[in-house]
């Protein structure tokens, strides 16, 4: 049986809201008995790597929001995985291959990761794939908060998780063939918090984070350039 | 009017004409642009420290080519794009100097447009124009394209931003194109 791969797109030194969401749906997908293989941009895939990617039956990519795209290690890897489809597409069978996109950003608004699966859709169709939908996930760094009190945590993530899940059970569908309908939409989701209260956490997570490292409120905003 | 050109193009390539086209157009209007090749420069990847924000805010610890691109694009009143298209996106080196000019953003946040984004770190920031080029572009790319340099120019603080793209054996008379279009800005 063919493997699922999964393509995670952050070349961040931290640990990655992208990393968390591959490990939630590698888990789930191994419960299922599906195999999975899990390749990051950040560890430059060898050619052999690059294959996979076009020759397994499913391929899921996972991309944060960089200036409303995907980071651009990401971009070089699409690119390079094109490159080497084109050299071999005439040795390749007919059989349906897939790929779903899943983009999370740090704005309250999950629409700011429509351009970045939009352009998964189009890297998708140029190596032969059908795009079979994709979620994009708003105030994606909550994913990897919260989760000491599992009854805030379960609250807040409803909606995220609920489509993750949906997004596991489409693909569990597509590999084992039960599932006629290939084609998919992409879903925005967020999580349940007002923005307002969003806004005041961001500003006390970026504003504690520099503290920590002696800033004062007037240094966070210093121009190097000149005003 | 100064004006910074940022290009993932070389002599090698066959768009090489047309980049070479704009800058004639350029000198023609009395412009003598500052061009920032990526490919003759050294331009590691963002690594999303945020160094930039909460460590020495404005400043990337990356030291490399960007630093001088920076320095550019604030002394810039015009700053032009001239980019392959991939995937209806501009190309991973055009990608990665965008990336490493975050820290002229702040991190926190401000609305816009009934959306989210990140404040502006300066009052000022130069005019905007994105050219694209590619063999092959399917209507749906070129769409993605547009809508993507629209936002990124709401990332980059201007509310008006100009984006063209250059088919295959496409030739265009930049002059006139950039005069309508700096009119229009």
């Amino acid at each position: 049986m063919s493997n699922v791969v999964i393509l995670i797109g952050s070349h961040t030194l931290r640990k990655s809201v992208s990393q968390y969401i591959e490990k939630k749906i590698e888990s789930a997908l191994n419960d299922k008995g599906i195999n999975t293989l899990t390749l990051t941009v950040k560890s430059n895939p060898t050619q052999s790597e690059l294959q996979k990617l076009i020759t397994e039956k499913i391929i899921i990519v996972i991309s944060p929001v960089y200036i409303d795209a995907p980071p651009s290690g990401l971009l070089k890897t699409m690119k390079d995985t094109y490159t080497l489809y084109d050299s071999i597409k005439t040795s390749l069978d007919d059989n349906k291959r897939y790929i779903f996109g899943i983009s999370n950003c740090g704005f309250y608004e999950p629409i700011h990761t429509r351009c970045v699966l939009n352009i998964i859709e189009q890297f998708g169709r140029k190596i032969g794939r059908v795009y079979s939908g994709g979620i994009g996930i708003g105030c994606g760094q909550l994913l990897t908060s919260f989760n000491t009190v599992p009854i805030i945590d379960s609250y807040l993530k409803g909606p995220v998780e609920k489509s993750i899940n949906e997004l596991i059970n489409h693909i569990e569908k597509l590999y084992k063939e039960e599932e006629p309908k290939a084609q998919g939409t992409n879903k925005f989701v967020n999580f349940r918090i007002s923005k307002l209260i969003y806004k005041i956490i961001t500003y006390f997570y970026w504003y504690s984070l520099g503290r920590k490292n002696g800033l004062k409120l007037k240094d966070f905003y210093y121009c190097p350039y000149g005003r | 009017m100064r004006v910074l050109v940022l290009t993932d193009i070389d002599d090698s390539n066959s768009d090489y004409i047309n980049f070479n086209a704009l800058i004639n157009a350029l000198s023609q209007s009395g412009i003598k642009p500052d061009i920032f090749f990526i490919k003759k420069e050294i331009v590691k990847p963002c690594v999303s420290c945020y160094s930039c924000w909460i460590k020495s805010p404005g400043s990337c610890r990356i030291k490399d080519s960007i630093d001088n691109l920076s320095k550019l694009f604030f002394h810039a009143d015009l700053f032009i794009i001239f980019a392959r298209i991939d995937f209806g996106c501009y190309s991973a080196e055009i990608k990665k100097c965008l990336e490493r000019l975050i820290p002229n953003m702040l991190p926190f946040f401000e609305e816009r447009q009934n959306k989210m984004y990140h404040a502006p770190r300066y009052r000022k920031y130069p005019e905007y124009i994105m050219i694209g080029y590619a063999e092959h572009i399917s209507e749906e790319e070129k769409k993605l394209f547009a809508a993507l340099t629209s936002l990124n120019a709401v990332n980059m603080h201007r509310d008006k931003h100009r984006h063209f793209i250059i088919e295959k054996n496409q030739t265009i008379d930049f002059h006139k194109l950039l005069n309508n279009s700096l009119i229009k800005l």
